[in-house]
């Protein structure tokens, strides 16, 4: 019995060569990641410069917000994370910002409306509130008001801007924070930091997401508001690609670490939480709609069952087995 | 005994200097004496600003009312101060939100400017007031309010699921005490009038009598909270100090570093700073009807550095001091220690700044203006201050060999 259960694990077990390098692997995996969303971001820039220009407001605006959909989901996976470009250059909030719980947005877009000026440039956007410079203010005027004659300018330009700041991502990634990383690792002591710094990621990553899923579904009542991408009512797709893009994280980038340090089992178990998760997730892409009625919250209850472990296993277990310490970020606190 | 008490005092003291040098056990007790100490001053400020606000009732003036706006900006100081107990200790988390509960949607509790309030998406009882109802219709659900008592505040808190619902604390106070501030990034606070709180002819506002009575309802919840909370942290009995004494050195350790670090990065510098300078939004300055956010902030730094370095001066400017993290961090690693030291008090200075800024009449709310380019450096330096101390403390943690800081509770990534 004994023997057949190792042998088991060793054939579930692929060996990891010596010279894993998970420095190598997660840079190779932002880079296309930031490229991709640099290339949806422009294509999305592409798209409401054309529209806008032709003038014909009558026309079916779905092939924008079909757009607007791919740039947010591409967004994701590097959405929330605590090192690198997007930190350095501190750009998250003007790409996306989230919570937004008195509706900012919605405010501040009605005021830059309101102004009548109808000459927007990408400059001009990067001066104001950080809640119209990115997705959540394209979401608004794509999917609540539809293009029109009169917000145009303001969504040119701010679609512009945001197409600008994922160029910025993306070459500070390629061409800047990613050789130095690999550099910096080159270094056996500064190596073992950085790794450590990848590993403790993975954790910070998880908690902004789970805040995603945690605050629209509220301690006692739900709050349908609080979620990203409401407006579209697209917020369960949001959610699905964060944790799908985690995943990828964690079995480009953790796993090989966990199984060379011979963690089996560990291993195997957070990679069959995140298949749990995801393919019990809810098909419904519209979270206020699930929370809406019985039915809705009990597949949602269901999902965080499986979250809550997921969470338990990285933040808990994987840093103990890896001997890590996950300091702060920024969801601790209120 | 005290001759033998003595012979054992002399006789360690030649075994080793090191047997006296500061242990965990002692830095957690004395964090717990500075918990005490801060609590106390909390409540007897607060018992000052009760009976200001009892003037106030009982006769409303100009002049009462600014007593009684003066004794809330004095209550504050310790309260802030305290705040480095909230993440960790459960016992202080659990109970904060019916103190300072932030931001509110304050229709809930009185009038407001149609046209000048923005409160939270999907709140039901954003625009319910209290003070003008004696039924609240919030959904489907009747709530009777008619009478006005510190319990039935105290069960409002948080109505209908929305954290913005806040009845009770010292923001309620603060609304009822300023009123809404309408002057956005601009110059100027809240601006009530005292007769908001006359009874009968020349009552403004309407409903002064219910106004009254809910003012003083909150104040006294706010009393009765802080007095409950002493009892938690005093050295006797059974209470929370002693369980938390009673854990392993270690894990009280933990407690203190992780408020340490939850209150400098994910509170201060991101929900309290950052929201509202990259927003340019006045709604999430944390004292936004006084204009006191700037010394809101500076305490609340304060609270940091006084856990640091084992020590608070109390509001009659006595000190508390004591073994500290400090201390016992140097044991182990000077540089560390020093360097820690070094970004507790950096941080102390430049969130001071913020205060100078208010004195000479830029307060927090103009700071964070679109296009006020100084302004907007100066919140923003505070703000790297505090990441910095942040990342020091988790080295100070390393050297404790306290790992688990994460958690998971604020709103803002950044």
């Amino acid at each position: 019995m004994k023997k057949i259960l190792l042998l088991s694990c060793l054939i579930a077990t692929p060996v990891i060569s010596a010279d894993f390098n998970i420095v190598e692997q997660i840079n190779t995996l932002k880079i296309e990641q930031s490229q991709f969303f640099n290339q949806k971001s422009q294509t999305l820039a592409t798209s409401i410069h054309a529209f806008c220009r032709t003038a014909d407001f009558s026309a079916e605006q779905q092939n924008i917000q079909q757009s607007w959909l791919q740039t947010m989901q591409a967004w994701m996976p590097l959405q929330g994370v605590t090192k690198g470009p997007i930190n350095d250059l501190d750009l998250a909030w003007s790409i996306q910002f989230w919570p937004d719980k008195k509706d900012i947005t919605g405010r501040k877009i009605k005021l830059l409306l309101q102004s009548g000026q109808t000459d927007w440039n990408a400059q001009q956007v990067s001066e104001q509130s950080v809640a119209v410079r990115g997705l959540g203010a394209l979401e608004l005027l794509i999917f609540e008001q539809q293009l029109n004659a009169q917000n145009c300018p303001l969504a040119s330009a701010i679609a512009t801007h945001l197409d600008a700041n994922s160029q910025r991502i993306s070459t500070a990634w390629s061409e800047q924070y990613g050789p130095q990383l690999l550099l910096q690792s080159q270094d056996k002591k500064q190596q073992k930091v950085i790794e450590q710094r990848l590993i403790a990621e993975l954790s910070h990553q998880l908690s902004f997401i789970n805040k995603k899923f945690l605050m629209p579904l509220g301690k006692t009542h739900p709050r349908p508001y609080q979620a990203e991408a409401w407006r579209s009512e697209t917020s369960m797709l949001q959610l699905k690609s964060s944790y799908q893009a985690l995943q990828k994280y964690f079995l480009q980038g953790v796993k090989p670490l966990l199984l060379a340090e011979k963690k089996v089992y560990l291993a195997n178990s957070i990679e069959d939480t995140f298949k749990e998760l995801l393919t019990g997730w809810p098909v419904d892409p519209s979270l206020k709609k699930l929370l809406s009625d019985k039915t809705g919250l009990k597949q949602l209850y269901r999902s965080k069952m499986s979250m809550d472990k997921l969470s338990y296993q990285l933040q808990d277990e994987l840093p103990l087995a890896l001997n890590i310490i996950v300091g702060f970020n920024a969801t601790d606190g209120d | 005994m005290k001759k033998s008490a003595l012979a054992l005092f002399i006789s360690t003291a030649f075994i080793s200097q090191n047997a006296f040098a500061t242990q965990p056990k002692e830095v957690v007790n004395h964090y717990a004496d500075i918990a005490l100490a801060v609590y106390q001053d909390a409540g007897t400020t607060a018992q000052q600003l009760d009976k200001a606000i009892k003037n106030l009732i009982a006769s409303p003036s100009e002049k009462t009312l600014k007593s009684a706006k003066t004794a809330w900006l004095a209550s504050r100081v310790p309260y802030q101060q305290s705040e480095v107990f909230r993440f960790g200790n459960a016992v202080v988390d659990d109970w904060e939100g019916q103190l300072n509960a932030w931001p509110l949607d304050e229709g809930m509790i009185d009038y407001v400017k149609v046209g000048a309030y923005n409160h939270e998406l999907g709140n039901a009882g954003a625009t319910a007031n209290i003070i003008a109802n004696k039924e609240l219709q919030i959904g489907n659900n009747k709530i009777d309010v008619n009478k006005i008592t510190p319990e039935l505040l105290a069960s409002l808190n948080e109505l209908a699921g929305s954290e913005a619902n806040v009845a009770t604390g010292y923001h309620a106070i603060e609304f009822l005490l300023w009123g809404q501030d309408l002057n956005g990034t601009n110059a100027g606070a809240g601006a009530r009038s005292y007769t908001d709180y006359v009874q009968g002819t020349g009552c403004t506002g309407g409903n002064c009598d219910r106004r009254a009575e809910y003012l003083q309802a909150t104040s006294t919840l706010l009393v009765s909270d802080l007095a409950w909370m002493q009892t938690q942290w005093a050295d006797n009995g059974e209470n929370y100090r002693s369980e938390l004494t009673a854990k392993a050195p270690k894990e009280g350790l933990r407690i203190m570093l992780f408020g340490m670090g939850s209150l400098s990065l994910g509170e201060l510098a991101g929900e309290r700073m950052k929201v509202a300078l990259e927003a340019n939004s006045p709604e999430d300055e944390h004292d936004c009807f006084s204009d006191n956010t700037h010394n809101s902030h500076y305490f609340n730094q304060k609270g940091i550095s006084n856990v640091w370095f084992g020590s608070y001066t109390r509001i009659d400017g006595t000190k508390v001091t004591g073994p500290s993290l400090n201390d016992l961090v140097a044991k182990s690693d000077k540089n560390v220690a020093k360097q820690t030291s070094k970004a507790v008090t950096a941080a102390d200075n430049q969130v001071h700044t913020l205060v100078s800024s208010a004195e000479k009449g830029t307060a927090f709310d103009q700071l964070i203006a679109t296009g006020n380019k100084s302004g907007n450096a100066l919140v923003a330096a505070s703000i790297k201050s505090l990441v910095v101390q942040t990342a020091e403390i988790e080295k100070a943690a390393g050297v404790l060999g306290v790992t688990n800081l994460n958690s998971d509770t604020a709103d803002h990534e950044f």
